[in-house]
């Protein structure tokens, strides 16, 4: 995926509520790449270049992780806003 | 319906609008280029009718006139952080097996010869003026021919930047060894530090010579070999062959 598409299909998927601005996509997917997270390959479109990104093994780890945590923070925070309590 | 493209002059005007913005680098130009070009074209497909100045506007608008110097920067400093990341990988690797057998031999040598620097000032002074010319020879004379990427446009890449840093970094770590033994010798020399003869300092001075001697390998050697890699995989259509 290249920069703009990304910002396209988070618009898309969030049927528009999450809107990522340039100045803070760039620098984000400029950092992962420099943590190997992401991987990047430029090839020609038209009469420009595009940078496309693909994450990588690593990347991939870091989601699962990443998703793990999230998880257990819902998860967490669903039991505080509903707590089950027990007057027996 | 054939889509509305970019011609080859609107792209050379968004080159020269982030030129102007101080995004100096073409690595970073090129993405963004592509977004603004991007962003443009998807307009057009609703708005066919927009002129490519009205669409460029809409599109500058959603920026702040910061955030092009904000991107450089991070860039810059990601890549400064994943260089500095790689080379201490590269240093603390030289004390697991195997390579601690050389750097335990290297510290060794350096023990050894120790009475040398401390009784022989002659000696010391060949020793630090052979580490700054030996430095200086490598730093200016083969660093930059041995890290030199010719391009075939005359272009800014902010990765290659990284090589031109690092030389003047390498020029720096490389009179370590020097300044380690200068200063510690000429505090001797001064004040006759009663720990000088002690094993347990000799030691001490012996491993930060043999650590600076890795660090010069990691910032001489390592870390250029890696970028100039970097850019041969990232941007092999900017390369001569």
């Amino acid at each position: 995926m290249y920069g703009y598409q990304i910002t396209q299909e988070v618009k898309a998927i969030s049927s528009g509520e999450f809107v990522i601005t340039e100045g803070a996509l760039y620098p984000m997917l400029h950092k992962l790449e420099a943590q190997g997270l992401l991987t990047v390959e430029i090839e020609m479109t038209g009469n420009r270049m595009r940078k496309y990104y693909s994450i990588t093994k690593n990347g991939k780890k870091e989601v699962a992780n990443l998703m793990t945590e999230m998880e257990s923070y819902i998860r967490n925070m669903q039991s505080l806003l509903n707590p089950k309590i027990n007057l027996v | 319906m054939i889509k509305r493209k970019l011609s080859l002059e609107q792209i050379k005007f968004l080159f020269s609008f982030f030129e102007h913005r101080k995004v100096r680098y073409y690595d970073v130009q090129m993405e963004l280029v592509d977004h603004f070009a991007s962003a443009i074209e998807h307009r057009w497909e609703t708005d066919p009718g927009l002129s490519f100045e009205e669409a460029f506007c809409n599109e500058q608008q959603q920026f702040n006139r910061n955030d092009f110097k904000q991107i450089v920067e991070e860039k810059e400093e990601a890549l400064r952080s994943k260089y500095r990341k790689i080379e201490r990988h590269y240093i603390v690797d030289f004390f697991s097996w195997p390579k601690i057998v050389a750097t335990s031999f290297v510290t060794l040598l350096i023990y050894q010869i120790f009475p040398l620097f401390v009784n022989y000032f002659r000696f010391v002074s060949i020793v630090i003026l052979t580490d700054i010319l030996v430095v200086a020879f490598l730093a200016y004379i083969v660093y930059p021919r041995k890290y030199k990427v010719d391009l075939k446009e005359d272009k800014e890449f902010l990765l290659l930047q990284q090589l031109k840093s690092g030389q003047h970094y390498f020029m720096s770590v490389g009179r370590l060894p020097a300044s380690i033994l200068m200063v510690f010798l000429f505090t001797h020399r001064e004040t006759h530090f009663p720990f000088i003869d002690h094993p347990v300092f000799k030691v001490i001075v012996a491993l930060l010579i043999s650590l600076s001697v890795i660090f010069i390998l990691a910032t001489g050697f390592y870390v250029p070999n890696r970028v100039k890699e970097d850019f041969t995989r990232e941007f092999p259509q900017f390369l001569k062959y």
